[in-house]
């Protein structure tokens, strides 16, 4: 019985994943403005990539792919906010008018 | 740092015998070495180190909540198509002193979908917000709290 709960709630989050990543991919075509798009790809990036590897982990049980896993977890929210500010960083600097796109705000 | 690379070797190697033990401590050692030298980190005993653990834990554990709350407030703006919607350039000071504390701070900050740290200099961090309501007291939001704390 715990087991078919584990199981079901596996495939929800796996499912409700992709479901995530669909939105991400349709963010990127709904916003208009290169770092609205980035907002769109980091909800992949954090709840998308969450719900799937923790599917994964259900779906498989405490294993050496489990911890495996989550190694994943740890390398990719290491390393993809420092991508995200070299883009977001360029993108700032190389604009000609930053206050077209977005209010700017000093407090 | 040693016993940490040399878990992370066993992890992945996924299996425990002699060979890998042996190859395991070598590059460990070396990996440790080189850190040392290069990098410079140092291993200190902190007496405080075990509420300072607890004080980590938490702030991942809030982390991650913020993570996935700020992920569906983000996917709802995308199925409105944006309503409403104020991105935001921000530039804010904040009262952290080490590079350590203001790194971590911006990672937070851009984990969290929504906002994302653009450029952080001399104490100064310019954060682009998707949504004004989304950067609403950020330069005193909860992670510069608890880093204040950890860093006292």
């Amino acid at each position: 019985m715990a087991h078919n709960i584990v199981t079901v709630l596996g495939l929800a989050l796996l499912v409700f994943g992709v479901f995530v990543f669909f939105s991400a991919v349709l963010g990127l075509y709904r916003f208009d403005y290169a770092l609205n798009r980035m907002h769109a790809a980091a909800v992949g990036d954090a709840l998308g990539i969450f719900c799937v590897l923790m599917g994964l982990i259900l779906l498989h049980g405490w294993s050496l792919s489990a911890a495996k896993t989550t190694l994943v977890f740890l390398f990719l929210w290491l390393t993809s906010p420092v991508a995200s500010h070299l883009i977001a960083e360029m993108e700032v600097v190389t604009i000609s008018n930053i206050k077209k796109e977005c209010e700017v705000e000093e407090r | 740092m040693f016993i940490l690379f040399f878990l992370l070797w066993l992890l992945m190697a996924g299996k425990v015998t002699l060979a890998v033990c042996l190859w395991g401590a070598a590059v460990s050692a070396l990996m440790c070495g080189f850190c040392r030298r290069v990098m410079g980190y140092r291993w200190r005993w902190n007496r405080r180190g075990f509420g300072q653990l607890r004080a980590v834990i938490r702030y991942l554990g809030n982390l991650l909540v913020e993570m996935l709350k700020a992920g569906f407030v983000v996917m709802k703006l995308i199925y409105t198509r944006g309503r409403d919607m104020e991105p935001k350039l921000i530039w804010f000071d904040t009262t952290l002193h080490s590079d350590r504390a203001r790194a971590t701070l911006a990672d937070s900050i851009t984990l969290t979908a929504g906002t994302i740290t653009v450029e952080t200099r001399e104490g100064r961090v310019c954060v682009h917000a998707l949504d004004a309501s989304l950067a609403e007291n950020i330069e005193k939001s909860r992670f510069q709290q608890e880093l204040e704390r950890l860093e006292a």
